[in-house]
C-alpha cells in the first residue's frame, strides 16, 4: 500500500529547490501574496503574530482526557497526487502532513494518513482508492474534487467510512450524502450571489453574462440553473447558453470563440487547477475584452497565466497567507513555510485544519465512549456539533468558525471574498458571506 | 456549439489553419521517423516535453532570449531521439530480429513513461514551468483576432516544412533518406549505412517536435506528459498521409484536418470537436485507400467510359 508518494525525506536537491523557492517566494512576494485583507470581514490591517505549536490551544480547545493521546489512527486521504491537478494534490497532502505533526505535539493521537491517488478527477481510480480503504477498515477519509466527482459515494455508504472534502466541498451533487461533508464554499455556487451584488453595485456596465465551465455532464445542471438564477435574479441577462470546456484542457480556443460570440459583458469561468492559467493566456490575445471572474486563486496558475491575470477577478473562500486573520492561522502559515519553504495557500489551509477538525470529532467521541475505529460512530460524533474552529476569520485571541448545515452537509457559514488581480497584487474588493449575507465593501 | 455567422466562420478558419499548421509538423516530425526507420517511437511525447522544459528553462531561469531558446529545446529533443536510437532502439532490433516492430514499441512505450515521470520527480515543485520572452498579442484583420504567437508559429512552421521537403527533394541527403526507406538493404549495398541515417532522421524528427513543443508550452505551459494528446495528432496525420516522405502532402493533411476540427465548432459543442478528428482516422482505417480507390474508380466510370468515346 502506497502510504505516502510525497514522501517525507529531504533530499540535498529538495533542500536547494526549497531554498530557491524560498529566494523566488521573497522576490515574488507582491505577486502571489498580497492575496490582502481579512476573509472574515474583520478588519485585518496589520498581521496576527505567530506563535508556538502549543499555542494553538488557545484556540482550539482540547479536552486532555479525551484527545487520543497514544492512539494511532488510519486517516485515508484521497488526492489528486498525479494528472493535471497534481498541484492540489501536493498543497493539500502537506496540510494534512504539517495538521498530524502538530495535532501529535499537542497530545493528541497519531493521525496516520493513507495516501491515495485519484488521479484528478478519475472515477475508476477514486472508486478503488475508497475500495482499498474499506478493505482496510479506514473509518475516516479526506477528498477531494467533491469525492472524486461523486464517484466515491457509494464506497464511502458501503464501508461507512466518514469522509470530509475541503477541495471542491458538496458542490450540488454531493449535498446530503450519507457520511460524506464538504468543508468549504459549493464553487461557483455559494460565491456567485455576493460576486452578482459587487458586480450590480460597481460593474454597472455589465449587462450579459457568460457561464463556462468544466464539463461535468449532468452533475453541471444543476450549478447552471442556479448560476443562471442568481445572475438574472439580479436583473441581469444570460449572454448565451452554457460553454463546457474539458476539464484539464490547455486549448480553449473554441470555448472563447464560442463566448464570442455570445458578446457578453462579463465571464463567469468555474475551472479550476491551471486550467484558468491556460484560459486566460488565450483569452487575452482572442480580441474580448470582457472583464473575467475567476472561482479560486491559486499561485500555480497565476504562474500559468503570467500577466494575462491583470484585471482577473477572483471570487471565493479566500485564505490570506501574508495577512493572517487569526493566532492559530499564523501559527500555521509560520510552519508550513518552515516545512516547505512557501506561503500556504487555501487548499492547504483547507486540509489542514480539516484535520483538526478529524481530531475534534475524535475527542467528541472518545468522550461519549464511542469507537473511534467505526465510521458510523464518528459520523454520529460530527452530527451532534457542526461548528468547527477555523484557520479563516476570527481575529487574534480568536480561531473563525467553521458551520456545517445539518440537511445539505455543506458549509453554512464561511467568509469569501471578490479580489482583483492587478499588476502583481491582489486586491480584496468585497467581502461576503453565503448568499451575500454580510456583504460589505472592502 | 458557435452560432454560424460570417465572422464566427472565419475566425474558426483561423483558427483552425493555426491548429493545423500544428498538426502538420507533428504530423511530419511522427511520419519521417516512422515511414524511414519503422520505429514506432511512442517517446516522441517526452522528447516533445522535454524540449518545452529546456526551453523554458534557458528562456526563464538562463535569461536567453525566446528564439534562442526555442533553438536550445529544439536541438535537445534532437538530441535525445538521437540517443534512443542509438543506445535503445538499435540495440534492440538487431537482438529482436522478427520481432523488432513490436519490441520497440514496448521499449520505446517503457521511455514515455520513464522519462515523463522523471520530468515530474526533478521538477518536483512545479507543476508547470512557463516559457517567457515571448511578447504574445492579439492582431485584430477585420472581424479576425490572430494571436502574434501563432502567426509567428505559422511562418515558422511553414518555413521548416518547405525547407524539408526542399531538402528531401533536392539534396543528396534527401536523395539517401528515400532511399533508405525504400531499401535499406539496398542502401548499405551501395555504401550508405541505413543506422546513421536513422540517427539523422530522428535528430530531424525530434528537432521538429521540440519546435512544436515549444510553441504550444509558450502558448500554455510545460507540463510532463504535454506530449501525449499531440502524438495522438502526429500518428493521426502521418497515417492519413501514407507515411508519406512528402512533407507537403502532410501539411496539406495537417491542414485539412485542423480546419474540419475547427468548422465542427459550427454543429459541434466545443468539448466534441475532437472526436472529429479520431472519427476521420476511424474513417479511413475502415475504407482505406485500397478502397476508396475502388468507390472512385466506381464512381468515376461512366465519366472515364464518356471520355473514352469522345476521343475514340
Amino acid at each position: 500500500m502506497n502510504r505516502d508518494p510525497i514522501g517525507k525525506g529531504v533530499s540535498r536537491r529538495d533542500l536547494l529547490r526549497y531554498l530557491a523557492m524560498g529566494s523566488a517566494a521573497v522576490a515574488a512576494g507582491p505577486v502571489i501574496a498580497a492575496c490582502g485583507g481579512s476573509s472574515g470581514g474583520k478588519s485585518s490591517s496589520s498581521s496576527v503574530a505567530a506563535g508556538n505549536v502549543a499555542d494553538i490551544t488557545k484556540f482550539v480547545p482540547v479536552d486532555t482526557a479525551h484527545s487520543g493521546k497514544g492512539m494511532t489512527l488510519d486517516m485515508g486521504v484521497v488526492l489528486a497526487f498525479s494528472g493535471p491537478g497534481a498541484f492540489f494534490g501536493r498543497v493539500m497532502s502537506q496540510g494534512v502532513k504539517l495538521a498530524s505533526k502538530h495535532i501529535v505535539e499537542l497530545g493528541g493521537p497519531t493521525i496516520n494518513p493513507i495516501f491515495k491517488d485519484h488521479k484528478s478527477g478519475d472515477p475508476q481510480a477514486g472508486v478503488t482508492a475508497v475500495k482499498e480503504l474499506g478493505f482496510s477498515h479506514v473509518p475516516m477519509m479526506l477528498a477531494s474534487y467533491v469525492d472524486d466527482l461523486g464517484a466515491m459515494l457509494p464506497g464511502q455508504a458501503q464501508y461507512k467510512i466518514f469522509t470530509m472534502d475541503g477541495g471542491g466541498g458538496t458542490s450540488t451533487f454531493g449535498q446530503g450524502k450519507p457520511y460524506f461533508w464538504g468543508m468549504r464554499a459549493i464553487t461557483p455556487n455559494d460565491a456567485v450571489p455576493g460576486t452578482v451584488k459587487y458586480v450590480t453595485d460597481k460593474l454597472t456596465n455589465v449587462k450579459k453574462v457568460q457561464l463556462i465551465g468544466w464539463d461535468l455532464g449532468p452533475l453541471d445542471d444543476p450549478i447552471v440553473k442556479y448560476v443562471n438564477g442568481v445572475v438574472t435574479g439580479a436583473g441581469l441577462q444570460i449572454a448565451g447558453p452554457f460553454i463546457r470546456t474539458k476539464v484539464g484542457a490547455t486549448d480553449y480556443s473554441a470555448a472563447i470563440q464560442n463566448a464570442k460570440s455570445n458578446k457578453p459583458d462579463l465571464i463567469l469561468l468555474s475551472i479550476y487547477g491551471n486550467d484558468p492559467g491556460y484560459f486566460m493566456k488565450q483569452y487575452v490575445t482572442s480580441g474580448l475584452s470582457a472583464p473575467v471572474v475567476i472561482f479560486e486563486f491559486t499561485a500555480d496558475a497565476a504562474k500559468v497565466a503570467g500577466s494575462s491575470y491583470d484585471g482577473v477577478y477572483f471570487a471565493y473562500d479566500y485564505f490570506n497567507a501574508k495577512k493572517p486573520d487569526n493566532g492559530w492561522s499564523s501559527i500555521f502559515i509560520n510552519d508550513y513555510k518552515k516545512a516547505y519553504g512557501t506561503d500556504p495557500d487555501f487548499y492547504a489551509a483547507n486540509y489542514y485544519e480539516d484535520t483538526f477538525a478529524m481530531w475534534t470529532v475524535i475527542q467528541r467521541a472518545l468522550a461519549k465512549g464511542a469507537n473511534v475505529k467505526d465510521g458510523t460512530q464518528l459520523d454520529a460524533a460530527m452530527r451532534e456539533d457542526l461548528s468547527f474552529k477555523s484557520v479563516y476569520g476570527g481575529d487574534a485571541n480568536t480561531a473563525g468558525e467553521l458551520v456545517l448545515n445539518p440537511a445539505s452537509h455543506s458549509v453554512q457559514k464561511r467568509p469569501m471574498s471578490i479580489s482583483q488581480y492587478k499588476g502583481g497584487n491582489v486586491t480584496p474588493l468585497a467581502y461576503f458571506n453565503l448568499n451575500a449575507a454580510d456583504y460589505r465593501l472592502a | 456549439m458557435t452560432a454560424f455567422t460570417w465572422d464566427n466562420f472565419l475566425q474558426l478558419t483561423v483558427n483552425g489553419w493555426v491548429h493545423g499548421t500544428a498538426y502538420a509538423l507533428l504530423g511530419v516530425a511522427f511520419g519521417l521517423i516512422l515511414g524511414v526507420t519503422g520505429r514506432f517511437h511512442f517517446a516522441f511525447t517526452f522528447t516533445y516535453a522535454i524540449s518545452a522544459y529546456l526551453a523554458a528553462t534557458a528562456s526563464t531561469d538562463w535569461g536567453i532570449p525566446f528564439w534562442p531558446s526555442l533553438i536550445i529545446g529544439a536541438a535537445f529533443g534532437a538530441a535525445c531521439g538521437m540517443v534512443m536510437e542509438a543506445f535503445v532502439y538499435r540495440p534492440l532490433a538487431l537482438r529482436a530480429g522478427a520481432y523488432a516492430l513490436l519490441t520497440i514499441f514496448v521499449a520505446s512505450l517503457g521511455l514515455a513513461i520513464i522519462g515523463t515521470n522523471s520530468i515530474a520527480l526533478y521538477w518536483i515543485n512545479e507543476a508547470s514551468l512557463q516559457i517567457s520572452g515571448f511578447d504574445n498579442r492579439g492582431i485584430n484583420i477585420g472581424p479576425v483576432t490572430l494571436a502574434t504567437l501563432d502567426r509567428d508559429f505559422m511562418i515558422v512552421t511553414w518555413a521548416l516544412i518547405f525547407l524539408l521537403a526542399a531538402v528531401l527533394r533536392f539534396t543528396a541527403l534527401g536523395r539517401v533518406i528515400r532511399a533508405v526507406r525504400v531499401n535499406p538493404e539496398m542502401s548499405l549495398v551501395i555504401g550508405v549505412n541505413p543506422l546513421s541515417i536513422y540517427l539523422v532522421v530522428f535528430a530531424i524528427g525530434g528537432f521538429l517536435g521540440g519546435v512544436a513543443a515549444v510553441f504550444d508550452a509558450t502558448k500554455t505551459a510545460a507540463t510532463p506528459d504535454m506530449g501525449f494528446n499531440p502524438l495522438f495528432y502526429a500518428f493521426t496525420v502521418a497515417f492519413l498521409s501514407g507515411l508519406s516522405l512528402r512533407p507537403l502532402l502532410v501539411l496539406a493533411i495537417g491542414l485539412g484536418l485542423g480546419l474540419i476540427e475547427s468548422w465542427a465548432n459550427l454543429v459541434l459543442a466545443p468539448q466534441w470537436t475532437q472526436l472529429v478528428v479520431f472519427g476521420i482516422l476511424f474513417v479511413y482505417v475502415a475504407l482505406r485507400p485500397v478502397h476508396l480507390q475502388a468507390l472512385l474508380n466506381k464512381v468515376l466510370a461512366p465519366v472515364r467510359h464518356r471520355q473514352r468515346a469522345m476521343a475514340g
